[in-house]
Formats: structure tokens, C-alpha cells, sequence
């Protein structure tokens, strides 16, 4: 069944069908939300509210644009939105990482690993999803787009609503920075280690 | 192969998508360059925490619970529509005229006080009649 029959079931008035969007939509949607919100938790919750929106706009979608492109452009903004308000309470996400609350990962990931290297593993990925979010806007979403969902750059630039090389040149521009940042974050850490 | 080159071909190599030969002209190269050791460095740190966040699963029942989710909004929508036209109307009407009620009423009770003043006028009648000069001493004002 194409996602537009499905469409038209649901606008019909058969709401319990959109799961079968959902079935098909979620592992990239939730592939993208983890790319902002870096939170298995928090991606699952910004799903399920993305696909809730998806669903209560679905009668605007007019079918000018494939449905797996609207859906990515609901999660994009519904993820902007998310982290920008994540930053706002900044405070809180420090005062969590003092508290060493959402450190599950972290425990999870105790298979055989010596707690030195998962030490580093964790400051690594610490460094990664600081460096990915100090990025900006529309740099972010492209490599998310680009790196965790592995969409083609056409794909990337109908998402984003840009040209194939303005795409390319952001994903470029995204590298650059990802590497300045984690330099920049490993030089700041040998100071720290240093001064202690 | 000089340094741009070298960071241009640097994911392709990490994922293990690049030609032999030239995997190993960007592997020597990063040996030699410092720069594009570090470069190298940092795109494989950051090459394996995004494959990590990727590989993260998702939650199962996450279409059962969107399903649910649609259904409570589907009802609370139908409850909205059966709402008739005449209460829509009245409610607002019935809200009007009870704040307008509650004014008036504050009004009427409010005109119903009377501040007490202690003026001669409503002294009673009878203590004209009492010669009271005898009570007050003048003392003070005498000489002696």
C-alpha cells in the first residue's frame, strides 16, 4: 500500500491506519530527532509529538511533495524547536550533568570496556554533540540529514528547500566546523587536566 | 597527495569505501602531515558517536501509543461538536448577565450603608432638656 493510499484511508476517516505511517516513518524520524536531542528518550518523545503533528496537518498535505520529505521537514522543525528550547534551560541540563543524571548510556555500555575507555567514550561523545549543536541552524541540519539519516544531497536540498550545492557547500562548512570545535574542546580539556 | 585532497577523502576512508591505493596514500599522508593526523583524529570521533547515536532503537510501541494519542484527540474533538449552537450561545449570554448581576447587587448593598457621623442634629431630643451646668466644675479657671 503507497503512502498516499494510506493517506486517503486515514483523511477518510480511519485514524487507527496513520499507524502504518508511523511503522514506515519512524526509524528516520527517530534517526533525525537523535541528531538534535542526542537522547534515546527524548528522540522517542519528539516522535511521537512530530508524527502527532504530522497527523493534524495531514489534510494540508497536498501531495506536491513526497510524503517521506513533508514528514522530514515536520521533524526538522519540531527538532530545531526542541533543542532551542533545551538551550533555554541550559541550567537545568548542567545541573543534570553534575547530578550524573543521564548517565544511563553510560551504564549500558559497561561490556567489557575498561572504565578508562569509557571514560573517553563518553567525553568524546560529550565533545560531538556539543561541537554538533554549537552549529548553525541549517549547517546542523544538513549533516544530521546527511550523516545520520544518510539521505542524498538532492533529497537534503528538497528537505531544506535550497540548491544541491548550497546543500554540499553546508555540509562542507558543518565539517569544518565539527573539527575546529573538537579541537577546541580536546585543547580545553588537556588545559584542564593540566591545571589539576 | 597534498593536505585538501587528503581531508576530502578522509570519511570515505574511515567508512572503508575507498580504493586500496589511495587509502593508503591518505593513511601515509596523515602519518607524515600533523594537521591531517589531527583532522583524522577527530572525523573518526566523530564518525563513531554519530554510528552510535544511529544505532540507538527506538521504541517499539511507539505507533500504538500515536494511535492512542490520535484517538483521545479524535473524541475530545466529537465531545467539542456535539456542544449545541444554543448553549455555545447562551453560556456567554449567561455569563454577561451574572457578572452584570453581581455589580448591580455590590452597588444596592453598598448604597444601604450609612456612615455614622455624631452630629447635634441627631443627638436625642431629651438632652435639651438637661441642664447640665451644674455639672461641670470651673474649677480651673477660677483664681484661687
Amino acid at each position: 500500500m503507497t503512502d498516499h493510499e494510506i493517506i486517503q484511508q486515514v483523511l477518510s476517516g480511519n485514524p487507527d491506519r496513520f499507524s502504518l505511517l508511523v511503522e514506515r516513518y519512524q526509524p528516520v524520524v527517530f534517526r533525525t530527532c537523535m541528531g538534535f536531542v542526542h537522547d534515546q528518550d527524548d528522540a522517542d518523545d519528539l516522535s511521537q509529538e512530530i508524527f502527532i503533528q504530522a497527523y493534524l496537518s495531514l489534510s494540508s498535505f497536498k501531495g506536491e511533495s513526497a510524503f517521506p520529505t513533508w514528514i522530514y521537514r515536520i521533524a526538522v522543525n519540531a527538532a530545531l524547536n526542541k533543542s532551542r528550547k533545551t538551550a533555554k534551560n541550559f541550567l537545568t541540563l548542567r545541573l543534570n550533568k553534575m547530578l550524573g543524571v543521564g548517565k544511563r548510556e553510560l551504564i549500558d555500555a559497561a561490556s567489557g570496556e575498561s572504565p578508562e575507555d569509557l571514560f573517553i567514550r563518553e567525553e568524546h561523545r560529550q565533545w560531538v554533540q556539543d561541537a554538533l549543536d554549537s552549529l548553525p541552524k541549517n549547517q546542523h541540519t544538513a549533516i544530521v540529514l546527511s550523516k545520520y539519516d544518510d539521505l542524498p544531497q538532492k533529497e537534503i536540498a528538497a528537505i531544506m528547500g535550497i540548491s544541491e550545492g548550497a546543500v554540499e557547500a553546508l555540509i562542507q562548512r558543518a565539517k569544518a566546523g565539527l573539527r575546529e570545535e573538537l579541537s577546541a574542546a580536546a585543547k580545553k580539556n588537556k588545559k584542564n587536566r593540566r591545571k589539576n | 597527495m597534498n593536505c585538501q585532497l587528503c581531508q576530502n577523502q578522509l570519511e570515505t576512508c574511515l567508512d572503508g569505501q575507498l580504493a586500496e591505493d589511495i587509502r593508503i596514500q591518505v593513511e601515509e599522508h596523515a602519518k607524515a602531515c600533523p594537521s591531517c593526523a589531527e583532522s583524522y583524529h577527530y572525523t573518526r570521533i566523530a564518525a563513531r558517536v554519530i554510528a552510535e547515536e544511529k544505532s540507538r532503537s527506538f521504541n517499539p510501541w511507539l505507533s500504538t501509543r500515536v494511535v492512542a494519542q490520535i484517538k483521545k484527540i479524535e473524541s475530545s474533538r466529537n465531545s467539542a461538536e456535539h456542544v449545541s449552537v444554543f448553549s455555545r450561545l447562551i453560556r456567554p449570554v449567561l455569563a454577561t448577565v451574572s457578572v452584570a448581576a453581581a455589580i448591580l447587587a455590590g452597588v444596592m448593598i453598598g448604597s444601604l450603608y450609612k456612615p455614622h457621623d455624631n452630629t447635634v442634629n441627631e443627638l436625642p431630643v431629651e438632652l435639651g432638656y438637661i441642664n447640665d451646668a451644674d455639672l461641670e466644675s470651673f474649677y480651673l479657671f477660677s483664681e484661687d
